[in-house]
């Protein structure tokens, strides 16, 4: 079109045409809609998708000054002199300027800032789930351990602790409807598809009241459909050594809406019953969004589903099955919400979800099934006033819970009619004092009700949440905070995977009633946050946690199991803990060279019976350093590097023989017995890890190739997870179990 | 870069806090005694516990020179007598039988330290389905099998299955807890899955007396606060064989 106009244009002789192509300074990537004007005038144009322009201006304008400016790139200004000529050719590299960059990035975190009455949560926006180096494929999971206060008890299992916290306290969102277990492949990968993702926030402190249903903290996921931003058809598709998934989403102005729709699998299955070997395993997950418009309202349709299947038969009678296990999520959620030019927001949303577990063993030795629905409903409507913004709710989570346990040897115990009712009322106000302070508080009154007619129980009670927060302002860039909240939680995992020696967050929730109330924690929180430079945010938070009730999965042999209501009112012991730390975070979110530091200093114990013990996410100190940059030629490469010190754990004290007979009556074998001494008062070695990425990225037209190429622990570092006996050696020799070893992977991701 | 030397204390926390500590050894005496009714002879075994990194031949453990006596519900006290075959083992002598459903005081005297514990013996442990040397087919359903017990306790049953004359996966297949004197026992068909054919199921019920070893099925030990460690209690138990086809 440029051509023809160009052509056009001199063939009439009494126009002047500026030409050329605009380029990305370090990578040479073409720029399209980079702004161009005469400076003084009206006339400008903006660039191809080709990084090409034309500007077609009257032949009095001889010499004159041009601007080149794009969001994101320094501008340029270009004095242009004709000459004589009808024709001049002006080709413009484009340098990044982080300065100008703020405008996006940095702007959005400022406003969050200076809004926010707590210290800004940390953040994970899709770039760096996709640059930073991968454990086989990018996980979201496995990127938030390198947040400050986030821990971790080992690499087999993506699943963090958050500032002392048990993993099972995080509540996890995606796009505002919460997940139970979001975990595939054991707990070894998460249940999120990074291509889907958007973005993804962890509040540890300053978590709203109308979330008071974890203890810990709260992940809130927003995929790439949310805020209509999809323009035309466009999505992502990717092909790991793990899994291949397809994201695609669309804007559909007949409908005036968009949608997005991710799905992914793991493929080796199929892979390798071409060549004749059976692995009885794979996963997938799928993730749809739809927003629309109709009047003045939104309506955001979401729905996300996700399996894992385990099934190993018997290799001489496939009709034996030694082990069937699968578990997922499905989820529904319907928002409605409406705005009046952003002076009020009045949100609906109502939800439902499901959680299944499946677990047979032995053929027919063994059988567990278990089935949670929630059903939510609720609604939200927040008034902004000058200096005050206030928002109160309602919501209503229903929750039957079904388990069918058998013992095919002559125990079986059901659940089946029990149920939970959780209804919060909450009201919650931010108002600014003056430029400098900024305070919130909440309250949620939440009325918790279970009932199980097989055990002949029933409870109904009123618990009240508060959250107090204050952010004084020094200046533009730097603020103090002070917060405090309290935190219920309503259901707690238990079942035959819990404290198997590795976490594997495949838990199986118990609804809380009876004699046992739910959990409570309380958490107080002083922050310090700001900018060193225009370009590197930091925040510096001590934190104290109390957990006043906690409840904890007792060891098999301490359960009564002769009926299921006293196998339901003895399964749990009673607890506290408590929970201390300092949290850093030094971050550079623009820039060709971007990355964090982040520090964490924690303590976390909790007292069971008579016994008080480190968690065993008890990581005292965690030093994670995170890197990303962009090479020249399309080239980026990143880095993270994990130095923390070394989980607690059980050690052996002594040995002892273990007289076994061999059958009654009969002769008998001494066994060597390991005595273990008190819970988690040593540690392992510190915990060290690299890893490492380089990606390239091909262009072919408007599509683009990324490939990755990712190392995972490159220095192979002997990470110990657990110590075991050797005992064909006299003495014994102490081994380490080693957690992951150097693992590289490559990702193909097609972006169209 | 100057504004980050506050970062400098933590790195120097960080570092001095990542050694690790080794606790040091514990000791404790291990008794084994369990007592079970019908039988001529009561046994315990009195051990100690030793080092991990300690070199110690099998023939290098035991405990010599205990005194072990029980009390039972009429006062009348019986004694063991160290075994002249293996240090550490006792026997009772031959005039102490223990009976069903009656309570017992264990007590075990080592170098200067009283172990003392009160036991009670379950009931009668009957198994009434199937009869002896019954014939199953691995094709038949899985075998069912019925018994009962007399005032036995909670975490009383444990089922073995038992090659004849020797144990038969009984470490790599767990033992299975049921909860009631009356109840049915399942076996799945792959305990019978062996060149033998010909098996003895035991089925054994045991008190809830544990000493320490509170948790048999994983085979490890909590020390805790006290002078031994061990497996103190009672046991009855009943077998059946039964012939399996393949």
């Amino acid at each position: 079109m440029f051509l023809c106009s160009f052509y056009l244009m001199l063939l009439v002789g009494k126009y002047n045409v500026l030409t050329g192509e605009i380029y990305d300074a370090a990578t040479k990537e073409p720029l399209q809609m980079v702004n161009i004007v005469i400076v003084g005038t009206e006339t400008g144009t903006v660039t191809d998708d080709k990084g090409y322009y034309s500007l077609i201006m009257s032949d009095s304008l001889g010499e004159f000054r041009v601007r080149y400016s794009m969001m994101g790139y320094g501008q340029v200004v270009k004095d242009i002199k004709f000459s004589g000529k009808d024709y001049l050719s002006v080709d413009i590299a484009m340098k990044m300027e982080p300065l100008k960059l703020q405008g996006i990035l940095v702007s959005a975190k400022k406003k969050k800032f200076r809004s926010s009455a707590s210290i800004t949560p940390s953040s994970l926006s899709q770039e760096d789930l996709m640059m930073l180096p991968s454990f086989v494929e990018g996980d979201l999971m496995r990127t938030i351990e390198a947040l400050p206060g986030v821990t971790k008890s080992s690499d087999f299992s993506t699943s963090v602790s958050v500032r002392g916290g048990s993993p099972d306290q995080n509540r996890v969102l995606i796009d505002d409807v919460p997940l139970l277990n979001p975990f595939h492949l054991f707990g070894l990968v998460s249940a999120f598809n990074s291509n889907a993702i958007k973005s993804a926030e962890l509040y540890s402190s300053g978590v709203p009241v109308r979330h008071d249903a974890s203890l810990s903290s709260v992940l809130d996921i927003k995929t790439k459909g949310v805020g209509r931003e999809i323009e035309d058809l466009s999505g992502v598709a990717s092909l790991s050594l793990l899994s291949g998934g397809l994201t695609m989403g669309s804007k559909i102005p007949s409908l005036n809406s968009n949608f997005l729709l991710s799905v992914r699998r793991t493929y080796a299955d199929k892979l390798l019953a071409l060549f004749g070997y059976d692995l009885p395993y794979y996963f997938y997950d799928g993730y749809f969004h739809w927003e629309t418009d109709i009047k003045d309202w939104s309506l955001v349709l979401s729905g996300y589903t996700g399996k894992d299947f385990l099934d190993i038969r018997d290799e001489d009678d496939e009709s034996i099955k030694i082990i069937a296990f699968d578990w997922g999520n499905d989820v529904l959620a319907l928002n409605l919400f409406h705005s009046n030019a952003q002076e009020d927001l009045f949100h609906i949303f109502a939800g439902y979800s499901n959680h299944d577990f499946f677990l047979r063993a032995l053929d027919t030795v063994f059988i567990t099934d278990g089935n949670i629905d929630v059903g939510t409903i609720g609604a939200e409507y927040t008034k902004n006033f000058k200096r005050n913004e206030i928002t109160v709710g309602l919501e209503e989570y229903y929750r039957p819970f079904e388990y069918n346990v058998n013992f095919q040897m002559g125990f079986a115990y059901s659940y089946e009619d029990i149920w939970s009712n959780r209804i919060s009322m909450y009201i919650e106000d931010k108002f600014g004092l003056s430029d400098y302070l900024i305070i919130s508080g909440g309250i949620a009154l939440t009325h918790y009700y279970s009932e199980s007619k097989e055990f002949d129980q029933e409870n109904s009670d009123f618990f009240r949440a508060y959250r107090l927060s204050a952010k004084y302002f020094f200046n533009d860039f730097r603020a103090v905070t002070f917060s405090f909240g309290n935190f219920h939680q309503y259901i707690v995992p238990g079942g035959a995977l819990i404290d198997m020696g590795v976490d594997i967050p495949i838990y199986y929730w118990i609804p809380l009633g009876g004699e046992y109330n739910p959990e409570e924690a309380q958490h107080f929180n002083l922050g310090f946050e700001g900018w060193l430079r225009e370009d590197l945010y930091f925040s510096l938070e001590g934190y104290c946690r109390r957990y006043n009730r906690l409840l904890n999965m007792k060891d098999m042999e301490d359960i009564q199991i002769s009926t299921e209501k006293e196998y339901y009112e003895t399964m749990l012991e009673e607890g506290n803990g408590k929970a201390y730390g300092i949290d850093f975070l030094l971050k550079k979110e623009i820039g060709n060279l971007r990355g964090w530091l982040s520090y964490s200093f924690l303590k976390s114990d909790v007292v069971f019976g008579e016994e008080t013990y480190p968690t065993d996410w008890d990581r005292n100190h965690n030093l994670h350093l995170t890197l990303l940059a962009l090479l020249g030629k399309r080239y980026e490469a990143g880095i993270q590097v994990a130095f923390c010190t070394g989980n607690p754990y059980t050690t052996d004290l002594a040995r002892c023989r273990y007289r076994k007979e061999l059958m009654p009556y009969g002769e008998d074998e001494a066994e060597w017995i390991q005595l273990l001494g008190d819970k988690n008062q040593v540690r392992y070695p510190p915990y060290v890890r690299l890893d490492a990425s380089l990606g390239r990225s091909f262009y072919f037209g408007n599509n683009e190739l990324d490939v990755k190429l990712s190392v995972y622990n490159v220095l192979d570092s002997k990470n110990v997870f657990m110590y075991y006996y050797d005992y064909d050696e006299e003495p014994p020799i102490k081994k380490p179990f080693n957690m992951l070893p150097r693992i590289p992977s490559i990702e193909f991701i097609y972006k169209f | 870069m100057k504004r980050l030397t506050f970062v400098f204390p933590f790195l120097v926390l960080f570092f001095i806090s990542c050694s690790t500590d080794e606790t040091p050894f514990e000791h404790r005496y291990v008794i084994n005694l369990v007592l079970k009714p019908d039988m001529k002879f009561q046994r315990a075994f009195v051990d100690s516990t030793y080092r991990l990194d300690s070199y110690l031949g099998s023939e290098h453990t035991g405990v010599s020179d205990a005194e072990i006596f029980i009390v039972d519900e009429n006062s009348d006290t019986f004694r063991y007598s160290e075994s002249d075959t293996l240090t550490g083992l006792y026997y009772s002598n031959d005039s102490f039988c223990v009976e069903y459903d009656m309570e017992y005081l264990v007590n075990v005297s080592v170098e200067g330290e009283v172990i003392s514990r009160e036991v009670q013996v379950p009931g009668l442990l009957t198994i009434f389905s199937p009869n002896h040397l019954d014939t199953v087919s691995l094709s038949d359903p899985p075998l069912l099998i019925w018994n009962t017990c007399e005032h036995c306790f909670e975490n009383t049953y444990i089922v073995f299955p038992y090659l004849t004359g020797k144990s038969q996966e009984s470490d790599s297949f767990p033992p299975m807890v049921i909860p009631d004197t009356s109840m049915g026992i399942f076996y799945a068909k792959l305990i019978f899955r062996d060149t033998d054919t010909n098996y003895t199921i035991s089925v054994e019920a045991m008190d809830s007396n544990v000493y320490a070893f509170s948790n048999m099925w994983f085979e490890y030990g909590e020390l805790k606060e006290g002078v031994a460690v061990g497996l103190i209690g009672a046991i009855t138990f009943d077998t059946v064989a039964v012939w399996v086809e393949e």
